[in-house]
C-alpha cells in the first residue's frame, strides 16, 4: 500500500529551498513561474540529480510524470530536456531541465523509472535527442525509416518530403493515363 | 518449447511439422479489440505470451507541431481530436493551461468554472461509457455495448444542445465559457440525465457476472509500486490501490468546492480497474448534480472574464444588432479584430497544467516566447504513458487476456499517437 497525501507538504518557495539544499551546486538556474518550481542542471549530472530527488525521503519524487523537450536553435546548447516529477506522499510537483547540444546524448532514466522507456523514445523520435543506456531506442510514433525529427524548429510544417511537384499542374499533365495505369490496361 | 525437438531442416523431405510451439502473432492494427489502430507484435509459446511489442503511431497527426504553428485559440480544436471519447475534458485541460500561462486564472467567473466542470464530468461519463461498452464487447458481453451507447447517446445530445456538435465539441474559450452560453433548459436536461443515470444495468450484467469475474479477476495484475514506476495515472493507478486524483490533489476549476469520493481498487487487476471506473461514473453524476445546483444559483452572472485582451466583445457590439437596437461601436470592432487576428500573447515562460482526464493525468506543457503562437506545446497524454505498461501487464498471460488488458487500460489511439 502506497501512502498518499492531498496536503501539499511544501509551498513552492519551501520546495525550491529544499531542492537547492539537496542539490547544491548542481543547480545552474532555478525559477518559480506560475507556482511551478523548475531547476536546471548540467546534462552530465542529470541522472544523479533525478536519482537523489527520487530517493530523498523528504521529497520522495516517486513518479516521473513526463519527459519532453524544447528546441532553442539560436543557443549553443540547442536542446532542452524537461523532466516533470511528482511526489504522491507529499503532493509535490517540480520540473528539472537540462540542456544539450545537437548530437549530444542524455543519460536514460530507464534504470530509475520504467515510464522513461516510451517517453524517451518519443523525445528521440520527435526531437532527435539520443539517450544513453536506453534499452530500446527506436522511433515510436513515426515510421522507422523516417529521416527527420519534426519538432525541431527548422522542420517545415508540411514536411520536407512533401512532393512539391505534385502541386504543380505541369507535373500532373506529364502523367498520361496509360503511364498511370501501367500494363494493367 | 516443451517436449518436442524442432525438426532438422531438410530431413528426408519432411515438412516442418507443427512441433514448433512458438509463433509470432501480429495483432492489429485493424483488429477491433485493439480499440483503434494499435498493433501488437506478440510472441507466443503455445497460448502464453512471452513478449509483446506494441507498435503505435498509425494515427500520428503531429498535433503538437500543428499547435505550435497557430494562435492559442486555434490549437483548441485539435484537442477535441486527441481523446475523442471525452472531448470537453481535453478542451478544459487546454484552456486551463493557456489561462495559467496568461496568469488569468483568478479572473475566471464562478459560473464558467461550474459550466466547465459539468462539461468535463459529462466527458468523463461519455468516455467511461465508450470504454465499458467496448470492453464488454471484447470479452463477449455483447449487450453491454448497447446499454452503454444508449446512455452515451444522451450525453451526446447534451453536448449537441450546448455546442452544436456531438463529438468534437470545442467547448468553451480561454477566459470563460465562450459565447455559447448554456441555452435555456440545458441545466434541467443535464440534471434529468444525472438523476436518471444508473449503474444497475452494468452491475447486473457485469459486476456480479461469474463469467466476467473469471475473465477479469487476477488478470494483468500490477502492484502499486510498479504502477507508479510505469507512470500510470487515473483509474489504472487507483485500481492498484493508490489514492491519487488530481481533482483532489491539485484542484482546478472548483473541484475543491464540491463533495465527491475517489474510488480506489485493491487488487490491481482488470476487475479492480473496472470497479474503479464504474464508481467514477457514479461520482461524476454526483458532481454534476452539485455543479448544476451551483450554476443555477449563478444564472444571469457573466460567464466570461472582464478581460478585453483575451475575451472578444459580444458580436452585437461589433456589428450591431437591429432587433435589440444595439449599434456597433468602433472600439469593439478593433478589439474583435485584434483578438481574432493577433490572438493574445502570454509573457515569456513555461508552465505545466495537469487535469484528471477520464484516462488519467492529461497535461499541457506550454513554452511561450512572448508571441501569440505557442513556442512549444507538449501534450502529456495519459493513454500513451499507460499503454507503455502493456508489455509488462500481458507477459506470461494467455493471449485471450491481452484483449481484456488492452480494454482495461482504456486507451484512445487518437490520444496515444496525437
Amino acid at each position: 500500500m502506497i501512502e498518499t497525501s492531498y496536503e501539499q507538504k511544501y509551498t513552492p518557495d519551501e520546495l525550491l529551498g529544499k531542492v537547492s539544499g539537496l542539490l547544491g551546486s548542481s543547480i545552474t538556474r532555478s525559477e518559480i513561474y506560475r507556482d511551478d518550481v523548475a531547476v536546471e542542471v548540467p546534462s552530465d549530472r542529470i541522472f544523479s540529480v533525478l536519482n537523489s530527488l527520487k530517493s530523498d525521503p523528504d521529497l520522495d519524487m516517486a513518479m516521473l510524470v513526463d519527459i519532453t523537450s524544447v528546441h532553442w536553435p539560436d543557443d549553443e546548447l540547442e536542446f532542452e530536456v524537461v523532466y516533470h516529477l511528482r511526489s504522491m506522499s507529499g503532493n509535490l510537483f517540480m520540473a528539472v531541465k537540462t540542456r544539450v547540444a545537437d548530437g549530444q546524448s542524455v543519460a536514460s532514466m530507464t534504470p530509475l523509472w520504467k515510464s522513461a522507456d516510451w517517453q524517451e523514445r518519443e523525445v528521440y523520435d520527435m526531437m532527435g535527442i539520443p539517450f544513453e543506456n536506453h534499452p530500446d531506442l527506436r522511433r515510436i510514433l513515426l515510421p522507422e525509416d523516417y529521416q527527420w525529427h519534426p519538432l525541431r524548429k527548422g522542420f517545415p510544417l508540411e514536411g520536407p518530403d512533401f512532393p512539391i511537384d505534385a502541386h504543380q499542374t505541369d507535373a500532373h499533365n506529364k502523367v498520361e493515363p496509360d503511364d498511370f495505369w501501367g500494363d494493367a490496361s | 518449447m516443451i517436449g518436442n525437438e524442432p525438426v532438422a531442416a531438410g530431413g528426408e523431405g519432411q515438412m516442418a511439422e507443427a512441433t514448433e510451439r512458438e509463433m509470432v502473432l501480429n495483432l492489429g492494427p485493424q483488429h477491433p479489440s485493439t480499440h483503434g489502430v494499435l498493433r501488437v507484435l506478440t510472441e507466443l509459446s503455445g497460448e502464453t505470451i512471452t513478449r509483446a511489442t506494441p507498435d503505435i503511431g498509425y494515427l500520428h497527426r503531429g498535433v503538437e507541431k500543428l499547435i505550435e504553428s497557430k494562435l492559442y485559440y486555434h490549437g483548441m480544436t485539435y484537442t477535441d481530436r486527441t481523446d475523442y471519447t471525452s472531448a470537453p475534458a481535453n478542451n478544459v485541460g487546454y484552456i486551463l493551461a493557456v489561462e495559467k500561462l496568461l496568469g488569468i486564472e483568478d479572473q475566471i467567473p464562478e459560473r464558467a468554472h461550474y459550466l466547465r466542470m459539468i462539461a468535463a464530468e459529462l466527458g468523463r461519463i461519455s468516455g467511461h461509457l465508450v470504454w465499458i461498452g467496448t470492453h464488454g464487447l471484447d470479452l463477449g458481453a455483447m449487450s453491454m455495448f448497447l446499454y452503454a451507447f444508449r446512455e452515451r447517446e444522451k450525453v451526446s445530445g447534451l453536448y449537441e444542445e450546448i455546442t452544436g456538435a456531438r463529438l468534437t465539441t470545442n467547448f468553451f474559450r480561454v477566459g470563460g465559457a465562450g459565447r455559447h452560453d448554456d441555452p435555456p433548459g440545458w441545466l434541467d436536461h443535464v440534471e434529468e440525465f444525472a438523476d436518471s443515470f444508473t449503474l444497475d444495468d452494468f452491475n447486473t450484467i457485469l459486476t456480479e457476472n461469474e463469467l466476467w469475474k473469471v475473465r477479469t479477476q487476477g488478470v494483468a495484475v500490477i502492484s502499486a509500486e510498479d504502477a507508479i514506476s510505469y507512470g500510470l495515472t487515473g483509474p489504472c493507478l487507483r485500481g492498484s490501490g493508490v489514492n491519487w486524483d488530481l481533482r483532489k490533489a491539485r484542484p482546478y476549476c472548483r473541484y475543491d468546492q464540491v463533495d465527491f469520493e475517489v474510488p480506489v481498487g485493491e487488487d490491481g487487476d482488470v476487475y479492480s480497474r473496472f470497479i474503479v471506473r464504474l464508481n467514477e461514473l457514479y461520482q461524476s453524476t454526483y458532481i454534476i448534480k452539485q455543479c448544476v445546483a451551483r450554476a443555477r444559483e449563478l444564472q444571469g452572472e457573466p460567464a466570461n472574464a472582464a478581460n478585453a485582451n483575451v475575451v472578444p466583445p459580444e458580436i452585437e457590439r461589433v456589428s450591431g444588432w437591429e432587433p435589440s437596437g444595439v449599434t456597433g461601436d468602433m472600439e469593439a470592432m478593433i478589439n474583435h479584430f485584434k483578438i481574432w487576428i493577433e490572438g493574445y500573447s502570454p509573457p515569456e515562460g513555461a508552465c505545466y497544467m495537469a487535469i484528471e482526464s477520464p484516462k488519467g493525468e492529461l497535461a499541457y506543457y506550454f513554452v511561450s516566447d512572448g508571441t501569440g503562437i505557442p513556442y512549444r506545446c507538449h501534450i502529456r497524454s495519459p493513454s500513451f504513458v499507460n499503454l507503455g505498461a502493456l508489455p509488462y501487464l500481458v507477459e506470461g498471460n494467455m493471449l485471450a487476456d491481452m484483449v481484456a488488458t488492452i480494454g482495461s487500460i482504456d486507451i484512445v489511439l487518437g490520444e496515444v499517437d496525437r
